[in-house]
């Protein structure tokens, strides 16, 4: 046994009530202490704010920016803000439902891992059938955005929702669960467009191809916190399968991610500024796939936060692209 | 480059003015679709932008279409020759069952479709050319100005006239071209059409909406 077993195994030990923060700071815990959500919301709201992972935005950032790169690669003028602020809240609303079901699905597993023990189901802060009114709560808020659009998006976004489904229980049969969640977290990329055109083009399928690469990328990341904790509860993940060859994989995941936007960017017929933009975004990939340790977690949720800035820069190069 | 970004790029969403419940994506004097296109016309890459533009029969048709919905809710129908997919938006706005809009230029199609989105209402399109095809589905025929050109308008009018014998509904909307049919034709309605000076050479056109009888 490692001393890696070892501390696992303490923290997977402890009672519920001790593993909070503790003099060190060293919290295992990914429910934050004094946080927006605890000064802000009514006690009442506050496992549902934790349940739609409120308190952690970037999983919402990163299904929101295919779609919004979606939106902006079929409009050669602005976008339509309405439709980009449609697209956020049913962003807002996917986001928290995938996690939701994630966490009811999970609550067996969570209960055994230190980073996810507080969360509402395993600590008990909500029930299953609580959980289960709000997971159907927040579809009903992203079905009626998608009817709010086209026929053809309607049908497109329906269609994801068989691949939302499926996606919690590819860790258990599958190293590549994060190929499954790429496919599901850029679907706005389609249905952005169509919501636009009225119908699919090959310009967002390379959008949405690249986005999946650039998930598998950025999620691998994300995993290798969770890699020893996985392996003992007997889940896969693209980070176990990759482990220490790693880095070259995140070199050729993004690599060919950008690779298929260059190719969709082309196809759009965007102009002189959105190669600036793809470069920026390159820069940023490239540096990520240099520079993370993956055997610190806190550096590969840093680095995995900073996909944000990739969304930007694809955005801005995106929008710019069609107008100079 | 995706025709659809061609298409936002150098259109303006407009309404056509006898069918003013309709949007469209429309050139307009401030669009530079005709250089664009000549340009594009001179590679040899695409047809005229025929999809650009609400042509006076078209507007007659869909006029007609919208005022008579009776004619076709609840039916199958084929926008033939669709253009900006003006007839078959109207067809699916009159309650159509299920509305095909057949152009064999792909920017059309994808006019179509943004059109159609424009609009909210659901269309398929197709750009496989149905001349002589017999598909029995399709319970009405609308076609909107097609009579412009030979020998495309003899084929047409062969196969509209052999739709019509199988029990189709087949409607043709006309501004008087050249080459409309002398006879089987029975009208069913007449419209004065606002047009530019630039498309037509006058500020009006009288277009009329004709029922293609089999004979």
């Amino acid at each position: 046994m490692t001393p890696g077993d070892e501390s696992i195994r303490a923290t997977l030990t402890q009672p519920a009530e001790r593993g909070e923060a503790g003099e060190d700071g060293a919290d295992p815990s990914d429910i934050r202490q004094n946080d927006w959500v605890e000064h802000w919301l009514p006690a009442g709201a506050r496992p549902y704010a934790r349940l739609a992972r409120l308190d952690r935005p970037i999983g919402t950032w990163l299904l929101l920016f295919p779609g919004w790169w979606g939106i902006a690669l079929a409009s050669p003028r602005w976008p339509n803000p309405t439709l980009l602020l449609l697209f956020a809240l049913g962003a807002v609303a996917m986001r928290g439902a995938g996690c939701t079901l994630n966490d009811i699905a999970d609550r067996d597993y969570d209960r055994r891992v230190a980073r996810t023990r507080l969360r509402p189901l395993p600590s008990g802060a909500v029930s299953v059938r609580q959980a289960s009114i709000f997971l159907l709560l927040q579809l009903a808020i992203g079905a009626a955005v998608l009817f709010s659009l086209n026929r053809t998006t309607i049908l497109l976004g329906a269609a994801v929702l068989a691949l939302i489904g499926t996606y919690p229980f590819m860790k258990r049969v599958t190293y590549w669960p994060q190929f499954f969640l790429g496919l599901n977290f850029n679907w706005g990329a389609l249905i952005g467009w169509t919501a636009v055109t009225g119908a699919l083009a090959g310009a967002p399928l390379l959008l949405y191809a690249g986005g999946v690469l650039w998930t598998i990328g950025y999620d691998t990341v994300y995993a290798h916190q969770d890699k020893e904790d996985d392996i003992r509860i007997g889940v896969k993940s693209s980070a176990i399968a990759l482990g220490e060859h790693t880095r070259p994989w995140l070199f050729a995941f993004y690599a060919a991610a950008v690779l298929l936007w260059s190719i969709a960017g082309y196809a759009a017929g965007l102009g002189p500024v959105f190669w600036a933009g793809l470069a920026a975004a390159t820069v940023q990939l490239a540096w990520q796939a240099a520079r993370v340790r993956i055997e610190a977690a806190a550096d590969c949720l840093r680095k995995f936060r900073s996909n944000r800035a990739v969304g930007w820069f694809m955005l801005f190069g995106i929008v710019a692209g069609h107008l100079g | 480059m995706e025709p659809v970004i061609f298409i936002r790029r150098n259109t303006a969403i407009a309404a056509p003015p006898l069918v003013p419940e309709i949007s469209l994506h429309l050139a307009t004097e401030i669009t530079p679709i005709w250089h664009a296109t000549e340009e594009i016309l001179a590679s040899g890459a695409v047809p005229p932008p025929f999809w650009a533009f609400a042509w006076a029969g078209g507007q007659a048709l869909a006029r007609y279409i919208l005022d008579h919905p009776e004619q076709l809710a609840g039916r199958f129908v084929l926008d033939f020759g669709s253009g900006s997919g003006i007839v078959g938006i109207a067809a699916a706005k009159a309650g159509a069952a299920s509305v095909l809009a057949a152009d064999i230029d792909r920017f059309a199609a994808a006019a179509i479709a943004a059109n159609a989105a424009l609009n909210g209402v659901d269309i398929e399109t197709t750009t496989s050319d149905v001349v002589g095809a017999a598909d029995a589905r399709w319970q009405v025929i609308a076609a909107g100005d097609v009579c412009y050109e030979q020998p495309m308008a003899g084929a047409v009018t062969d196969w509209l006239r052999s739709r019509a014998r199988c029990g189709c509904l087949v409607l043709l909307g006309d501004p008087g071209r050249a080459y409309l049919p002398v006879d089987g034709l029975c009208e069913r309605g007449r419209y004065v059409v606002p047009t530019s000076r630039e498309l037509e050479d006058r500020d009006s056109r009288e277009a009329v909406v004709w029922e293609v009888r089999g004979r």
